[in-house]
């Protein structure tokens, strides 16, 4: 505990020093202030600079206040057990409308420099990519321009070029957040939100939900891409196999890696506890499951029309043995374009193989 | 005021029984109309309801402790819970913290005791409804530990809509308790506003009352206008976690984000409900320990009606990301730096006071010096916030955390503390150990630096909040928050153990030991009698007036 306290201390202590002026710079990250991540969206510089400059104007204001109370509280100690106040003005009225009308104006200064930042965030340009960001309790899927399947946890975006995401939430709130893009906008379900961002920095970032989505809220996260503009022009003309269309044919090792995707945040395979029931040696049972149409307790065969049906509709049949699986069930109810049918298949094949 | 002065009185009464001793029965207490055994009353309640709600704190630190998760993989790895454990806990901790310790803590505990003693009144104007919100209090505390124990709520103190409507039905039990909760704030803001109006003593006219008094007031009007909204809204969360009435589910054509617009619209009043009366201590005690009159006495007065008003208008700056339409942000931005104004203002105020004044730095003022610095930074933190694109970054990360404890836990309860040690020897009638006492306050102030600095740094660096497991790189600050937090804890339990020591066999205290000019200490026996005051006082001189107080300390120094 105290080594890594000391640890923290040490790496810190520079920084917490000069007071927000950066003492090493790393060439890979030019300029980047202590206290902020790396930039690497055309934002990140503009946010940059206004956050600096309101750091030094409070710094300004606090150290300020801080000099006039702690002079005056050793100044003024009161020594003697009568010892009168050195001043008993109550007011002053030109000191007074001094120290309301410059707050004032700094902070109207501070406003509108706010204002102009978040101006340029919520107009993308007209060229540029389009992406849609599909959420739902725990993970983001995407889908990239020119292909119409979303792929789970990575992005891939271009350097140097506008992108425009068009989201939306499947179940309940999730907010999409890039530290490094210095963006972040709530998903909401049944509603599309858009965001841009135009990446500056080949590299990878993180990817992090910033709305309480419940269990596994801080697992949903994923990485955003930079790949270079010659490398995404291959993507897009063929000339490489984009990674978010990269099968390998083989109906059990792809349903392993899509089953990874979409259905391993609820469902383990190992028979630990999640928030929807493992699957290990599932296969072939059969299990008592309420079903809600009747209300009434069936058992049901674990088998091929089973996954479908649960799938598409997970309200149908719940399965039994804890509270948490509802109904109504925390499963999302998964659309064509998300789990296309042969996709099923995939994770069929692959359940098959759990024993 | 009369020339009598507070040492006379003191010892013309010693014999008398007092408010505590006259009788002890059971029934005396629980069937009590007095204000101050009802203040005390709630004292306990909410310093329960704050060891309880900090207890849940430290389970969240220490799980944080080395709780991290692989981006690549999505495996966790240490931390002592499992999510869903983890995300019950930090509910908990917002919500005992939030709706039965901050809120209540101020207005109806030491409000309720000092109250009628600053105002010359025998009691508040209904004391039976007063009691009614005692026992309000104790009924929604009841159910928010029985949705506890019978379910798992795990929405944050926030219940944000659709989440909270699939979770399961222990919700719609907290939610309930919230609702009653809210009565009990009602009822206590109506009965301050009345008695306030009523039972000012002759001569006291509106700007002869102590600043606590014209702080407590213009909380009540926040309380009595903005609660019904909080009871109205967790009732719909009720109807629609039970019967999908549709409000807020979108499966069945709601609205989520309508949630978040009525939740705000309670909660952001909320933030001034909580730090309101604690600016009103603030001016008590800075001027008390200052030996001076408060510095810009109207404008302190004014700027809390302002802060009011003004607080009911900028609900949206919490929905910066929310989807809001653009005149709307603008809007929401504008204003917020408004309501920043008024809390600056009373800062330099104080400060003001404490230039040139004779300063003591008994207990209560060494936590409200704490307050002074931690208030600093709470409201210029506030300032970043409120720019609008820096929040689009720092939204729902842990730089929000920090900013908000140190508005609500740094300043609100630092406040509270600074008012209980200075109303403690009126309440009991001894005095706890002044040694203790500063060890305590600094112990405190450092520990509750080292637990939000580090998370000022880690929620810029990108880390958001409510994370059970966080990527590795933020793990020092981690670390660092919770060694600050254990040093936090070793501070309020160095300051409970000192205070409960001093009810068994502390110092007697003196008759108005820190020699405040105010009603409650210059016309009340120490602890007061069953009806405060024998015959009622008349208010003669302005609120912070310390001509007699100097005189009688320099006849003190003559005689010895
Ligand atoms: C958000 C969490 C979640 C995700 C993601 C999820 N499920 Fe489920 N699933 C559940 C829960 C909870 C249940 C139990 C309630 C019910 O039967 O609907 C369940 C039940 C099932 C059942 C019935 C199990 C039984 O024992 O009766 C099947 C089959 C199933 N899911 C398949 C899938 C597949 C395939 C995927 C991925 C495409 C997936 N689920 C993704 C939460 C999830
Ligand atoms: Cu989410
Ligand atoms: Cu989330």
């Amino acid at each position: 505990m105290i080594t890594s306290a000391l640890h923290w201390a040490g790496a810190h202590a520079p920084a917490l020093l000069s007071l927000g002026v950066p003492a090493a710079q790393d060439p890979q990250k030019p300029d980047q202030h202590w206290q902020l991540p790396v930039k690497a969206s055309s934002f990140a510089t503009e946010h940059d600079q206004l956050y600096t400059f309101v750091e030094w104007i409070n710094y300004v204001f606090f150290f300020g206040i801080m000099a006039v109370l702690f002079y005056s509280v050793v100044r003024y100690r009161r020594r003697r057990e009568d010892q009168p106040p050195a001043s008993t003005s109550t007011h002053n009225t030109a000191m007074e409308v001094t120290w309301t009308v410059i707050p004032l104006i700094v902070v109207m200064v501070i406003f509108a420099l706010g204002w102009k930042g978040y101006a340029e965030m919520s107009l993308a340009p007209g060229d540029s990519l389009q992406f849609e960001v599909s959420a739902r309790r725990w993970e983001w899927s995407f889908k990239h321009p020119g292909h119409d399947e979303f792929y789970t946890r990575e992005l891939w975006v271009p350097v140097n070029r506008p992108c425009q995401l068009t989201m939306s939430s499947r179940d309940v709130l999730h907010s999409f957040y890039i530290p490094a893009f210095r963006v972040k906008r709530d998903v909401l379900p049944g509603r599309y939100q858009t965001l841009w961002f135009k990446p500056t920095m080949v590299g990878d970032y993180h990817i992090f939900c910033t709305e309480y989505c419940g269990d596994q809220h801080s697992l949903m996260i994923g990485t955003v891409h930079v790949v270079t503009e010659a490398e995404w022009d291959a993507f897009m003309s063929g000339a490489k196999q984009p990674p978010w269309n990269a099968w390998t044919g083989d109906a059990a090792v792809d349903g392993k890696k899509f089953y990874q995707q979409k259905c391993s945040s609820c469902h383990s395979t190992d028979g630990s506890p999640g928030t929807g029931p493992s699957f290990k040696g599932s296969w072939g049972t059969t299990k008592p499951v309420l079903d809600t149409a009747t209300g009434q307790d069936v058992q049901m065969a674990f088998d091929e029309a089973y996954v479908r049906m649960s799938v598409r509709d997970p309200n149908r049949h719940i399965a039994k043995g804890d509270p948490k699986y509802g109904p109504p069930s925390p499963m999302t109810k998964f659309s064509t374009s998300e789990v296309p049918d042969e996709r099923i298949e995939w994770i069929i094949a692959f359940l098959k193989t759990l024993k | 005021m009369t020339a009598i002065s507070a040492t006379s009185v003191h010892e013309t009464h010693a014999e008398r029984k007092n408010y505590l001793n006259r009788d002890s029965s059971f029934m005396s207490w629980a069937g009590t109309l007095d204000h101050k055994r009802i203040g005390l009353m709630y004292l306990t309640g909410v310093m329960f309801a704050f060891l309880v709600g900090g207890l849940f704190a430290l389970l969240v630190r220490l799980h944080l402790w080395d709780a991290t998760v692989d981006v690549a993989t999505g495996v966790k790895s240490g931390g002592l819970f499992e999510p869903g454990k983890y995300n019950q806990y930090f509910t908990m901790h917002g919500v005992f913290m939030v709706f039965m310790f901050i809120i209540p803590a101020i207005p109806a505990s030491l409000g309720n005791f000092a109250l009628p003693l600053m105002l010359g009144a025998k009691d508040v104007a209904l004391p039976r409804l007063n009691l009614a919100s005692f026992y309000l209090w104790l009924a929604g505390t009841i159910m928010a530990i029985a949705s506890m124990l019978l379910g798992q709520v795990d929405t944050g103190w926030t219940f944000y809509t659709p989440y909270s409507i699939y979770t399961q039905k222990a919700v719609v039990m907290m939610g309930l308790s919230v609702f009653v909760l809210g009565f009990s704030s009602i009822f206590t803001g109506l009965n301050f506003i009345v008695t306030t109006h009523k039972l000012r003593a002759p001569g006291q006219g509106w700007f002869r009352m102590p600043l606590f008094v014209w702080a407590v007031y213009a909380t009540a009007l926040l309380q009595v206008v903005a609660t019904p909204v909080l009871g109205v809204t967790v009732l719909l969360l009720g109807f629609e976690r039970l019967y999908h009435i549709g409000i807020f589910d979108p499966q069945f054509g709601g609205d989520p984000v309508l949630f978040q617009h009525f939740f705000w619209f309670y909660s952001h009043p909320a933030v001034y409900i909580m730090i309101l009366p604690a600016m009103g201590i603030m001016s008590e005690v800075v001027s008390v320990f200052s030996r001076k009159p408060i510095f810009g006495y109207r404008l302190i007065a004014f700027s809390s009606l302002a802060i009011a008003i003004i607080s009911f208008i900028v609900w949206g700056h919490h929905m910066f990301t929310s989807g809001q339409s653009e005149l709307a942000l603008f809007l929401f931005s504008f204003l917020t730096f408004f309501v920043a104004l008024p809390s600056a203002i009373k800062e330099f105020n104080w400060v003001a006071t404490i230039w040139k004044g004779s300063i003591s730095l008994e207990a209560p003022m060494l936590y409200a010096l704490s307050f002074l610095v931690i208030f600093a930074i709470g409201g210029l933190t506030g300032v970043i916030l409120g720019t609008l694109n820096l929040d689009i970054h720092l939204h729902d990360t842990y730089f929000v955390v920090a900013h908000f404890h140190y508005v609500m836990m740094g300043s609100t309860a630092m406040a509270f503390f600074a008012g209980l040690h200075y109303w403690w020897p009126k309440m009991f009638g001894v005095m706890y150990s002044r040694f203790w006492a500063t060890i305590g306050a600094l112990v405190i102030f450092i520990g509750f630096n080292a637990t939000f600095i580090p998370q000022f740094v880690m929620g810029s660096m990108g880390m958001p909040r409510r994370y059970a497991h966080y990527v590795p790189e933020f793990q020092g600050y981690h670390q660092a928050s919770t060694i600050g937090a254990l040093l936090l804890a070793t501070g309020i339990a160095i300051m409970v153990g000192y205070l409960l020591a001093s009810l068994f066999g502390g110092k007697k205290a003196e008759g108005n030991p820190w020699g405040s000019p105010t009603l409650d200490w210059t016309h009340t026996s120490t602890p007061p009698v069953l009806e405060n005051f024998d015959d009622q006082p008349i208010v003669e001189r302005e609120p912070y007036d310390y001509t007699l107080i100097l005189e009688e300390a320099k006849q003190r120094v003559q005689n010895a």
